[in-house]
Protein backbone atom coordinates (compact mmCIF):
# COMPACT_ATOMS: atom_id res chain seq x y z
CA UNK A 1 0.00 0.00 0.00
CA UNK A 2 1.47 3.50 -1.00
CA UNK A 3 2.68 5.90 1.37
CA UNK A 4 0.95 8.72 -0.70
CA UNK A 5 -2.78 9.08 -1.42
CA UNK A 6 -3.99 8.83 -4.86
CA UNK A 7 -4.28 12.79 -5.21
CA UNK A 8 -0.95 13.20 -3.79
CA UNK A 9 0.35 10.49 -6.80
CA UNK A 10 -1.47 12.23 -9.03
CA UNK A 11 0.22 15.75 -8.44
CA UNK A 12 3.75 14.42 -8.05
CA UNK A 13 3.13 12.25 -10.99
CA UNK A 14 2.63 15.80 -12.91
CA UNK A 15 5.70 17.38 -11.28
CA UNK A 16 7.77 14.13 -12.87
CA UNK A 17 6.28 14.87 -16.13
CA UNK A 18 7.68 18.21 -16.43
CA UNK A 19 10.91 17.88 -14.78
CA UNK A 20 13.42 18.58 -17.32
CA UNK A 21 16.64 17.62 -15.00
CA UNK A 22 17.66 15.23 -11.87
CA UNK A 23 17.90 18.16 -9.69
CA UNK A 24 15.21 20.23 -10.71
CA UNK A 25 13.18 17.23 -9.45
CA UNK A 26 15.24 16.59 -6.43
CA UNK A 27 14.73 20.43 -5.37
CA UNK A 28 10.47 20.12 -6.44
CA UNK A 29 9.99 17.00 -4.54
CA UNK A 30 12.00 17.97 -1.24
CA UNK A 31 9.26 20.97 -0.77
CA UNK A 32 6.44 18.57 -1.07
CA UNK A 33 3.98 18.48 1.28
CA UNK A 34 3.31 15.29 0.99
CA UNK A 35 7.15 13.46 0.49
CA UNK A 36 7.57 16.03 3.72
CA UNK A 37 4.85 13.85 5.64
CA UNK A 38 6.38 10.76 4.87
CA UNK A 39 9.73 12.36 5.85
CA UNK A 40 8.50 13.56 9.06
CA UNK A 41 6.61 10.30 10.36
CA UNK A 42 7.37 7.20 8.63
CA UNK A 43 10.59 5.34 9.40
CA UNK A 44 13.02 5.17 6.91
CA UNK A 45 12.64 0.87 7.44
CA UNK A 46 9.21 1.46 6.37
CA UNK A 47 10.14 3.58 3.28
CA UNK A 48 13.12 2.04 2.42
CA UNK A 49 10.72 -1.26 1.70
CA UNK A 50 8.47 0.69 -0.07
CA UNK A 51 10.83 2.01 -2.23
CA UNK A 52 12.72 -1.13 -2.96
CA UNK A 53 9.36 -3.05 -4.10
CA UNK A 54 8.66 0.00 -6.18
CA UNK A 55 11.93 -0.02 -7.58
CA UNK A 56 11.77 -3.89 -8.35
CA UNK A 57 8.30 -3.44 -10.71
CA UNK A 58 9.24 -4.25 -14.33
CA UNK A 59 5.93 -2.07 -15.26
CA UNK A 60 7.20 2.07 -15.41
CA UNK A 61 4.37 4.26 -15.19
CA UNK A 62 5.05 7.97 -14.54
CA UNK A 63 2.85 7.98 -11.33
CA UNK A 64 5.78 4.58 -10.41
CA UNK A 65 8.64 6.32 -11.30
CA UNK A 66 7.08 9.50 -9.33
CA UNK A 67 6.73 7.50 -6.15
CA UNK A 68 9.66 6.17 -6.30
CA UNK A 69 12.01 9.38 -6.76
CA UNK A 70 9.34 10.97 -4.15
CA UNK A 71 10.54 8.50 -1.67
CA UNK A 72 14.17 8.62 -2.53
CA UNK A 73 13.44 12.47 -1.55
CA UNK A 74 12.54 11.39 1.47
CA UNK A 75 15.01 8.86 2.58
CA UNK A 76 17.11 11.90 1.91
CA UNK A 77 15.28 14.25 3.71
CA UNK A 78 15.51 11.66 6.72
CA UNK A 79 19.36 11.47 6.39
CA UNK A 80 19.76 14.67 6.40
CA UNK A 81 18.13 15.48 9.71
CA UNK A 82 19.98 12.79 11.11
CA UNK A 83 23.05 14.26 10.04
CA UNK A 84 24.41 12.22 7.59
CA UNK A 85 23.55 11.25 4.51
CA UNK A 86 26.14 8.49 3.50
CA UNK A 87 26.56 5.75 0.92
CA UNK A 88 22.63 4.66 -1.19
CA UNK A 89 21.06 2.03 0.70
CA UNK A 90 19.97 0.38 -2.11
CA UNK A 91 21.66 -0.30 -5.51
CA UNK A 92 20.17 3.07 -7.65
CA UNK A 93 21.24 1.42 -11.30
CA UNK A 94 17.70 0.66 -12.07
CA UNK A 95 16.98 4.36 -11.34
CA UNK A 96 17.90 6.53 -14.31
CA UNK A 97 17.70 9.71 -12.16
CA UNK A 98 18.55 8.36 -8.35
CA UNK A 99 22.55 8.20 -8.58
CA UNK A 100 23.14 12.00 -10.17
CA UNK A 101 20.02 12.84 -7.33
CA UNK A 102 22.41 11.17 -4.17
CA UNK A 103 25.67 12.54 -5.70
CA UNK A 104 24.26 16.11 -5.68
CA UNK A 105 22.43 15.17 -2.14
CA UNK A 106 26.16 14.29 -0.91
CA UNK A 107 27.67 17.43 -2.65
CA UNK A 108 25.64 19.25 -0.41
CA UNK A 109 26.14 17.91 2.76
CA UNK A 110 28.09 19.67 5.25
CA UNK A 111 28.94 18.00 8.61
CA UNK A 112 28.89 19.67 11.60
CA UNK A 113 30.14 19.65 15.09
CA UNK A 114 28.81 21.67 18.09
CA UNK A 115 30.62 21.87 21.73
CA UNK A 116 29.51 23.73 25.00
CA UNK A 117 32.67 25.00 26.84
CA UNK A 118 32.00 26.66 29.66
CA UNK A 119 34.24 29.16 32.11
CA UNK A 120 36.29 27.39 34.86
CA UNK A 121 35.04 27.42 38.29
CA UNK A 122 35.73 31.08 39.89
CA UNK A 123 38.69 30.19 43.17
CA UNK A 124 36.90 30.96 46.28
CA UNK A 125 39.97 32.44 48.68
CA UNK A 126 39.05 32.54 52.17
CA UNK A 127 40.58 35.81 53.96
CA UNK A 128 41.46 34.10 57.54
CA UNK A 129 42.78 37.53 58.99
CA UNK B 1 45.59 21.02 5.03
CA UNK B 2 42.78 22.24 7.33
CA UNK B 3 41.34 25.68 6.39
CA UNK B 4 39.05 28.02 7.63
CA UNK B 5 37.01 29.56 4.89
CA UNK B 6 34.53 31.72 7.66
CA UNK B 7 35.28 32.15 11.34
CA UNK B 8 33.45 34.47 13.26
CA UNK B 9 31.80 35.11 16.80
CA UNK B 10 28.13 36.14 17.43
CA UNK B 11 25.31 36.05 20.12
CA UNK B 12 23.98 33.22 18.56
CA UNK B 13 24.56 30.34 15.79
CA UNK B 14 22.20 28.03 15.12
CA UNK B 15 21.56 24.62 12.90
CA UNK B 16 18.34 24.02 11.60
CA UNK B 17 17.51 20.71 11.98
CA UNK B 18 15.06 20.62 8.55
CA UNK B 19 17.53 21.96 5.98
CA UNK B 20 20.42 21.77 8.10
CA UNK B 21 21.55 24.92 7.30
CA UNK B 22 23.31 27.56 9.81
CA UNK B 23 22.04 31.25 10.92
CA UNK B 24 23.94 33.49 12.81
CA UNK B 25 22.90 36.29 14.61
CA UNK B 26 24.10 39.64 16.41
CA UNK B 27 28.06 38.97 14.81
CA UNK B 28 30.15 40.66 17.35
CA UNK B 29 32.29 43.58 15.61
CA UNK B 30 33.34 45.67 18.96
CA UNK B 31 32.38 45.84 22.53
CA UNK B 32 31.77 48.93 24.11
CA UNK B 33 31.55 48.08 28.28
CA UNK B 34 30.85 50.85 31.30
CA UNK B 35 33.54 49.35 33.03
CA UNK B 36 35.39 45.97 33.83
CA UNK B 37 35.41 43.42 34.12
CA UNK B 38 32.35 42.30 32.17
CA UNK B 39 30.58 39.24 31.95
CA UNK B 40 29.35 37.84 28.46
CA UNK B 41 26.96 35.19 29.52
CA UNK B 42 26.89 33.34 26.06
CA UNK B 43 28.06 33.66 22.70
CA UNK B 44 28.73 31.41 19.88
CA UNK B 45 31.55 31.11 17.54
CA UNK B 46 31.08 29.39 13.87
CA UNK B 47 34.07 28.14 11.65
CA UNK B 48 33.13 26.50 8.34
CA UNK B 49 36.09 24.33 7.20
CA UNK B 50 37.27 22.81 3.78
CA UNK B 51 40.14 20.14 3.82
CA UNK B 52 42.62 19.50 0.93
CA UNK B 53 42.28 16.01 -1.01
CA UNK B 54 43.57 12.88 0.50
CA UNK B 55 43.70 14.95 4.12
CA UNK B 56 41.97 12.90 7.36
CA UNK B 57 38.56 13.50 8.05
CA UNK B 58 39.86 14.04 11.51
CA UNK B 59 41.13 16.43 13.37
CA UNK B 60 42.09 17.28 17.26
CA UNK B 61 41.57 20.82 17.87
CA UNK B 62 42.06 23.47 20.89
CA UNK B 63 39.56 26.14 21.10
CA UNK B 64 40.82 28.97 22.81
CA UNK B 65 39.31 32.25 24.06
CA UNK B 66 42.19 35.27 25.01
CA UNK B 67 41.27 38.82 26.48
CA UNK B 68 44.89 40.23 25.38
CA UNK B 69 47.25 38.03 26.61
CA UNK B 70 45.18 36.03 29.51
CA UNK B 71 43.52 33.22 28.40
CA UNK B 72 39.81 33.56 29.44
CA UNK B 73 39.00 29.84 28.40
CA UNK B 74 40.26 26.92 26.43
CA UNK B 75 38.72 23.61 25.25
CA UNK B 76 38.88 20.41 22.93
CA UNK B 77 37.39 20.18 19.67
CA UNK B 78 37.10 17.28 17.48
CA UNK B 79 35.97 18.28 13.78
CA UNK B 80 34.52 15.23 11.80
CA UNK B 81 34.51 15.67 8.08
CA UNK B 82 32.40 12.23 7.83
CA UNK B 83 33.42 12.11 3.97
CA UNK B 84 31.66 15.38 3.14
CA UNK B 85 33.57 18.33 1.86
CA UNK B 86 33.10 21.21 4.50
CA UNK B 87 32.70 21.50 8.08
CA UNK B 88 30.90 23.47 10.79
CA UNK B 89 32.44 23.80 13.81
CA UNK B 90 29.77 25.02 16.24
CA UNK B 91 30.90 26.45 19.80
CA UNK B 92 28.68 27.96 22.19
CA UNK B 93 31.21 29.68 25.29
CA UNK B 94 29.32 30.17 28.71
CA UNK B 95 30.30 32.50 31.46
CA UNK B 96 33.11 34.80 29.49
CA UNK B 97 34.66 37.20 31.46
CA UNK B 98 36.12 40.06 29.61
CA UNK B 99 39.03 42.23 31.99
CA UNK B 100 40.69 45.00 29.99
CA UNK B 101 40.16 46.71 27.23
CA UNK B 102 42.08 45.38 24.14
CA UNK B 103 41.16 42.35 21.91
CA UNK B 104 38.91 39.36 22.50
CA UNK B 105 40.36 36.86 20.11
CA UNK B 106 38.85 33.29 19.75
CA UNK B 107 41.37 30.95 18.28
CA UNK B 108 41.21 27.24 16.95
CA UNK B 109 44.68 25.77 17.52
CA UNK B 110 46.06 22.23 15.56
CA UNK B 111 48.75 21.47 17.70
CA UNK B 112 50.30 24.67 18.69
CA UNK B 113 49.39 26.63 15.13
CA UNK B 114 46.73 28.74 15.17
CA UNK B 115 44.22 27.68 12.32
CA UNK B 116 41.49 29.58 12.29
CA UNK B 117 40.69 33.22 14.17
CA UNK B 118 38.30 35.86 14.98
CA UNK B 119 39.31 39.09 16.91
CA UNK B 120 36.59 41.71 18.63
CA UNK B 121 37.83 44.95 19.83
CA UNK B 122 37.25 45.95 23.26
CA UNK B 123 37.02 49.67 23.68
CA UNK B 124 38.04 51.47 26.72
CA UNK B 125 35.29 52.97 28.63
CA UNK B 126 34.25 56.22 28.45
CA UNK B 127 35.80 58.70 31.06
CA UNK B 128 33.24 59.62 34.16
CA UNK B 129 31.66 63.18 33.09
CA UNK B 130 32.24 65.09 36.42
CA UNK B 131 28.82 67.38 36.98
CA UNK B 132 29.60 70.60 37.67
CA UNK B 133 29.03 72.10 40.57
CA UNK B 134 27.36 74.88 41.31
Amino acid sequence: MSLFTQAELSDLAGGFTVANVPISLWYWLDGHPAVRRVADLVSEDRVLDEFGALIRRAERSETILAECYALLTAIIAKRRRAGRIGPPPVDLGTLRWGEPIWARARRDERSTGTALITAPPPRLILDEG
Amino acid sequence: MLTPIVCLAARGVIRDAETSTISVFSILERMAPVGFPVFVGELAVLVMWTKAAGDPDQFDVQFVIRNNAAEVMRGPFHIDFAGTPVHRSILRAQGVVVTEPGALRFSMLLGDVEVAHYEVVVAAPAPAVAAAAG
